[in-house]
């Protein structure tokens, strides 16, 4: 892309303010639209996914980003807010980069009066984009959206072999525990779901999949996979992981029937898909 | 309980359960997240959003979209040399046979892949 487009710096007098994970790749990404003559300004869509090494070498380059590893509720809007000005002049965005929708809803929301300055937005997952055909729905979209997750080199590879390769790395990380001949539930088996499954049968686990879709439980089952109910079998599992999108997916009535030193996570977008309210209120 | 950030312990009746990540992201809460290789393809479509809304915003109502597949093609291409990937080319006749433009898009908007 910059050795196609660097010469022209086709993004010249775009501002565009980012609200996506600040690891090392998404500071490519950065340099990449400033290389093309953007403005950038930058904020983490997820509370514990930046990496400050990469952060700090945006913020060495004079870029203004908002971001470090593990900020609080109030921390993470405070910092996608100080994104919207960020320019230089204290003018504001007039690009949206989103992923999950925070920025896109907190500019819709809380700042209607720059809408009209800005030329658009791109949104990088299904859970945003879930958002954004909801205002397209009910009228709120008031700006072209461009959904980036379902271009086929998106969702089917970034969802997918990304899942393949990230799931297994973080349990590991997390509770260096041997994968082979563990049980684990994989909640879901779309694109982050068959990406899950996969990563975790590569490591040996035998693993079981919900699913509330035909195509997709058969899909699991033809893929050799048992597909079955969460709550009568959550007992069987040492690993269960959530990749719905939706929420309430493992809820009171699984974490009471879980085996003794049962892990349980999240690869999908919200914090929501486990009940953590209710587990932190019952138990933390 | 807290064992090491990002891995917590709760005591359910009497049972322990491990929660990573606060139940939030795990690839990106306790590693690093997909590995740059499959980024790239996300970001570089991205970047092919951001430059056709900056350029060409007349021509989009306040609807979602997604990319022409001929850029969709284009991202998977700039992709290949990467890994050593050779591509075969269709002939004209092929083309011609199965209905598609020689140099792409190379299937309809309904193919599932």
């Amino acid at each position: 892309m910059r050795e196609q487009y660097g010469q022209e710096k086709p993004l010249k007098g775009a501002r565009i303010a980012g609200c996506l994970h600040m690891t090392i790749q998404t500071a490519v990404l950065i340099e990449t639209l400033q290389e093309l003559g953007a403005e950038v300004s930058w904020s983490s869509c997820n509370i514990f996914s930046t990496q400050d090494h990469a952060a700090a070498a945006i913020a060495e380059a004079g870029i203004p980003v908002y971001a470090w590893k593990g900020m609080n509720n109030e921390e993470f809007d405070w910092c996608i807010e100080q994104t919207i000005f960020a320019f230089e002049g204290g003018k504001p965005l007039n690009m949206i980069l989103d992923d999950g929708g925070d920025l896109t809803n907190m500019v819709f929301d809380k700042f209607p009066e720059l809408v009209a300055g800005i030329k658009g937005l791109s949104e990088e997952t299904t859970t945003g984009v879930l958002r954004l055909k909801e205002r397209e729905r009910n009228g709120t979209l008031v700006m072209p959206a461009i959904n980036v997750n379902d271009s086929v080199t998106k969702s089917k590879f970034d969802n997918k072999y990304g899942c393949k390769e990230s799931a297994v790395d973080a349990i590991r990380r997390a509770t260096d525990i041997m994968m082979a001949g563990k049980v684990a539930i994989v909640c879901g088996y779309g694109d982050v779901g068959k990406g899950t499954a996969a990563s975790l049968r590569g490591a040996g686990a035998r693993v079981i999949v919900t699913e509330i879709d035909p195509i997709c439980a058969l899909q699991a089952a033809m893929d050799g996979f048992e597909v079955k109910k969460l709550v009568p079998n959550v007992h069987r599992a040492d690993i269960i992981i959530t990749t719905t999108g939706n929420f309430n997916i493992v809820t009171e009535a699984a974490f009471r029937k879980m085996k003794d030193k049962a892990i349980v996570c999240n690869i999908g977008h919200f914090d929501n898909e486990i009940d953590m309210a209710w587990l932190n209120k019952a138990y933390g | 309980m807290e064992i090491k950030p990002q891995v917590d312990k709760y005591t359910i009746d009497g049972k322990d359960v491990i929660i990573l990540a606060e139940g939030r992201l795990v690839n990106l809460g306790c590693a690093t997240g997909h590995p740059s290789f499959v980024m790239s393809n996300s970001f570089t479509n991205q970047t092919l959003a951001q430059l056709e809304l900056w350029q060409n915003h007349g021509n989009y109502e306040n609807k979602v979209y997604v990319l022409p597949k001929h850029l969709d093609e284009m991202v998977a291409s700039l992709h290949l040399a990467k890994i050593g990937v050779e591509l075969e080319e269709l002939t004209d006749a092929q083309a011609k046979y199965i209905g598609v433009p020689k140099n792409g898009p190379f299937k309809s908007d309904a193919y599932r892949y």
